[in-house]
C-alpha cells in the first residue's frame, strides 16, 4: 500500500469515525460538529457586503482575514475596507471571547485612530449592512440552551433532510449582546452544515432576520467554508449579500496580524 | 504667461498622474467648487463685494505593494485655485503641491519599519490629544469630522507588538523626527475654509530633530490598554502670528519641548472610560523669546456607550492649565485655562450630532446626519475677547457612489477694535462638487 492510501484511508476513518461519534437525536453535538466542519484554523479572502433597501443599494469590498483563537473554539477576525474608496483601509478587528464578550476594535483611517468599540454595541449594524457583529461571530453551541426540535425538507433544498434546532441564549448578558432571544437553525443531516437560520428578538412567533447559506467549497475532507451568506432583516427592510471569493485556507496567519497595532496598517 | 504656464502644469501633472497610477492601485479625487460673497466688509470700512472665484483641488493616492513585505506609499496633493473678481486685475490662478504622505513601510512579524512622510496621530481622545507631540494638523480644517486635519512629517519609525501571553500584548512605537513644518494659510475669503498650503518657510534653528517613544500593555481580559509616552520636540508649533485683509496667517514658532504623558481606557459595564493626560515643558529658542508658548498641562477625559442599536453616546471633558504664560497680543486667540464639554450622538454610519461648548472662545456644533446620505454640519466659533463670530453651515448631498455635492454659507463678524478684525463682517455661500475615481 503506498503512503497516499493510507493516509487517505485513515482520513476517511476518522472522517467516519467523527460522523459515527454525533448522536443524531442531541442537539448540542449536532450543532458542535455543525461548528467543527466549518472550523478552518487560517483563512483569508476576498468579499463584497451587498446591501439593498427600499431606498439605496450599497456596496462595499474588504478583505477577510480569520484565525482560530489558542483556545481552539473561538476566533479573532479583522476585516479591511477596499471600496467604496471613502472608506478604503477602514478597519475592523473582532476578537471572539467567553459570554459573547468579543473585543472590538475599528481603525479610522481619516484620524489615523485605532478605537475600541464597547462589546455591547455588536448588535449594531456591521457597516451599515443588515449584519450585526454578533451575526458575523461564530456563535458556540454551548453558549446556548439547544433543542432538537424536528427534522424536515431543508428551506434551500426539498430534497435534503435538515436538523430544526432552537438555541435560546444561556445567560442574560448573551441575550442582551446579541439582542436576540431565539436562534433557529436548519441543519443538513448529511453534511452537518448550515442551511438556514432565524433570529427572534423579544417575540418569538416572528422572525426580525433571515440568514440563508450557501455555495460551500470543500477547503479538505469534512472541512467547509461557506462563500455566500444573505440576511433579510424585517425591522429595517434590508437584505445584505455577503459573497466570498479567492478563498485561501492553507495559509499560515500570524497573531501579530490580529494587534491594534496591524490594524492601522493601511494598504 | 505665468498663470497660464501654472494651470498647464497642473493639468498636465494630474493627467500624468492618472496615468501613471494605473500601475498600481490609486485613487484620484476632485473637487470644484464655487462662491459668492455679499456685503463683505473690512474693518476700514471698505466693502470687498461681489467677488467670485473658482477654486479646484486635485488629489491623487498612489499605492505600490508588491514586493514581499514592503510597502510604498505615495500620496500627492495637488490644488489649483483660480481666483477673479470682476475687475480684471484681481485675477489669479495658484498652483500649490503637497505631498501629504509617502514612505516605504517594512514588516514582518511582530515589528514593522516606517521611513518618509507618514502621520503621526497619538493618543485615543476625539479631537484634542494631549499626547500627539508630534502630529502636526492642518489647522485650516476645523471641522475634524469629515476632513482629514493631520499633516504627515518625516520620520522613521519602528514599532513592536509582542504577544506576552494570552490576551497581553506589549506595544512599543519608537519615533525619530525632521520636525520642520509648513505654514499653512487660513483664508478667510475662500469657500469651505480651505487651506492654501505654501512653499515652506523655515527658520533655521539647532538640528530639529525630535524623538519619542510610546509604549503600552494591551489586554483583552479586561479590556484595558494603557500606554505610556515620552517625547522631545525640537520642531515647530503652528501658531496664528498674522492677521491680514484677506487671510489668518498660521506659521511655525519655533521652540523646544519635552512631553511625557499617559493614555488609558477600559471597559466597566457598557462603558469605555478613556483618559489622556500630558505635562509639556516649553524652551525659549534663541530670537524667539516674544513668541515663548507657555508651559502645558493638559487632561482629556471622556465615556462613551451605546444607546440602543444604533445610536452611541459621547462625552468629553478637557482642561488645558498654562503655566506661566506671557502677555502678548494673542490672549484673544489662546485662552488661559480652557474647559470644553463635548457631546456626541452618531449612528451605525459613524455620522452623528456633536455639540462642543467651550469656555472662553469656541461653540462647535457640527455634523447631523438625516440618512446615510445626507449630512449637515454647523459651526459656530465666539471671539468672546474680540467680541465676534464665525458660523459655517453645509449640507452634503452623496449622490451617487464617489460623487459628493456641498452647499453652505460662512458668515463672519468681529469687533474692529480687536487684533482680529481685518474683516470686520463677511457673508460667504458656496457649493461643492466632488469626485472620487
Amino acid at each position: 500500500m503506498t503512503k497516499s492510501f493510507i493516509r487517505t484511508y485513515l482520513l476517511l476513518s476518522i472522517f467516519q469515525f467523527a460522523f459515527a461519534a454525533v448522536d443524531k437525536t442531541n442537539a448540542d453535538q449536532i450543532l458542535d460538529h455543525s461548528q467543527t466542519v466549518r472550523r478552518i484554523p487560517n483563512t483569508r479572502a476576498d468579499a463584497i457586503l451587498k446591501t439593498k433597501s427600499d431606498r439605496f443599494n450599497d456596496e462595499k469590498e474588504f478583505t477577510f482575514m480569520r484565525k482560530l483563537a489558542e483556545d481552539g473554539e473561538r476566533f479573532k477576525t479583522l476585516t479591511r475596507f477596499k471600496k467604496p474608496l471613502t472608506i478604503k483601509n477602514q478597519a475592523i478587528l473582532f476578537m471572539e471571547k467567553e459570554n459573547y464578550e468579543n473585543s472590538i476594535f475599528m481603525y479610522l483611517p481619516a484620524y489615523k485612530k485605532v478605537r475600541r468599540v464597547e462589546s455591547h454595541s455588536q448588535s449594531s449594524s456591521f457597516m451599515g449592512s443588515a449584519f450585526s457583529y454578533s451575526d458575523i461571530a461564530t456563535p458556540l453551541s454551548k453558549d446556548f440552551t439547544n433543542t432538537l426540535v424536528k427534522s424536515e425538507d431543508c428551506p434551500s433544498d426539498k430534497s435534503k433532510k435538515c436538523f430544526v434546532i432552537n438555541s435560546k441564549p444561556k445567560t442574560k448578558q448573551i441575550k442582551e449582546r446579541t439582542n436576540y432571544s431565539l436562534q433557529t437553525s436548519w441543519i443538513n443531516t448529511e453534511n452537518f452544515l448550515v442551511d438556514q437560520t432565524l433570529l427572534f428578538a423579544e417575540d418569538t412567533s416572528k422572525f426580525v432576520k433571515k440568514i440563508t447559506f450557501s455555495d460551500y467549497k470543500n477547503v479538505r475532507t469534512n472541512l467547509w467554508f461557506c462563500q455566500s451568506m444573505v440576511i433579510e432583516d424585517t425591522k429595517s427592510k434590508k437584505t445584505t449579500t455577503l459573497l466570498f471569493s479567492n478563498l485561501k485556507a492553507d495559509q499560515e496567519l500570524s497573531n501579530s496580524i490580529f494587534s491594534q497595532q496591524s490594524l492601522s496598517d493601511e494598504k | 504667461m505665468k498663470t497660464g504656464s501654472s494651470q498647464f502644469t497642473a493639468m498636465v501633472l494630474v493627467t500624468a498622474l492618472a496615468n501613471f497610477s494605473f500601475a498600481g492601485e490609486y485613487t484620484l479625487q476632485t473637487k470644484l467648487g464655487h462662491g459668492y460673497f455679499y456685503k463683505t466688509e473690512s474693518s476700514d470700512d471698505s466693502v470687498l463685494n461681489s467677488q467670485t472665484f473658482a477654486d479646484s483641488k486635485f488629489q491623487a493616492l498612489y499605492t505600490v505593494r508588491k514586493s514581499g513585505e514592503f510597502l510604498f506609499l505615495l500620496h500627492p496633493e495637488v490644488q489649483w485655485n483660480w481666483e477673479s473678481s470682476y475687475l480684471a486685475e484681481n485675477q489669479k490662478a495658484v498652483v500649490i503641491w503637497n505631498l501629504y504622505e509617502g514612505y516605504a513601510k517594512y514588516t514582518s512579524g511582530d515589528f514593522k519599519l516606517i521611513a518618509g512622510k507618514s502621520i503621526i496621530s497619538w493618543g485615543s481622545s476625539d479631537i484634542i490629544n494631549p499626547v500627539d507631540f508630534f502630529g502636526a494638523r492642518d489647522l485650516t480644517l476645523l471641522s475634524a469630522q469629515t476632513e482629514k486635519i493631520r499633516k504627515g512629517i518625516l520620520a522613521a519609525r519602528y514599532f513592536l507588538n509582542q504577544t506576552v501571553k494570552s490576551n497581553l500584548d506589549f506595544q512599543m512605537e519608537a519615533i525619530v523626527a525632521y520636525s520642520k513644518v509648513q505654514n499653512t494659510q487660513l483664508t478667510l475669503m475662500k469657500q469651505n475654509w480651505g487651506p492654501g498650503v505654501n512653499k515652506l518657510d523655515h527658520v533655521d534653528q539647532s538640528i530639529p530633530i525630535s524623538y519619542g517613544l510610546k509604549t503600552g500593555l494591551v489586554t483583552d481580559q479586561w479590556d484595558t490598554s494603557v500606554f505610556l509616552y515620552y517625547g522631545q520636540n525640537k520642531g515647530s508649533e503652528l501658531q496664528i502670528i498674522n492677521i491680514s485683509p484677506s487671510a489668518v496667517q498660521i506659521g511655525p514658532v519655533h521652540q523646544n519641548s519635552k512631553g511625557l504623558g499617559i493614555d488609558g481606557s477600559v471597559i466597566f459595564n457598557k462603558w469605555i472610560f478613556r483618559t489622556e493626560a500630558s505635562y509639556q515643558q516649553v524652551a525659549l529658542v534663541k530670537g524667539q523669546e516674544n513668541l515663548k508658548s507657555p508651559d502645558l498641562a493638559e487632561l482629556v477625559v471622556g465615556a462613551e456607550r451605546p444607546l440602543g442599536e444604533h445610536m452611541q453616546i459621547q462625552g468629553q471633558y478637557y482642561q488645558r492649565k498654562q503655566l506661566n504664560y506671557p502677555t502678548n497680543n494673542f490672549d484673544a486667540a489662546n485662552p488661559i485655562d480652557t474647559l470644553t464639554a463635548n457631546l456626541q450622538i452618531y449612528n451605525d454610519y459613524a455620522n452623528g450630532f456633536i455639540a462642543d461648548i467651550e469656555y472662553g472662545f469656541t461653540l462647535r456644533l457640527t455634523a447631523l446626519l438625516f440618512d446615510d446620505r445626507l449630512e449637515l454640519q454647523n459651526a459656530v466659533m465666539t471671539f468672546q475677547e474680540a467680541k465676534g463670530y464665525f458660523f459655517r453651515s453645509s449640507v452634503k448631498w452623496t449622490g451617487i457612489d464617489n460623487l459628493d455635492l456641498t452647499l453652505g454659507t460662512t458668515q463672519y463678524s468681529i469687533d474692529e477694535a480687536t487684533p482680529l478684525a481685518a474683516i470686520k463682517q463677511m457673508n460667504h455661500v458656496f457649493t461643492e462638487v466632488s469626485y472620487v475615481f
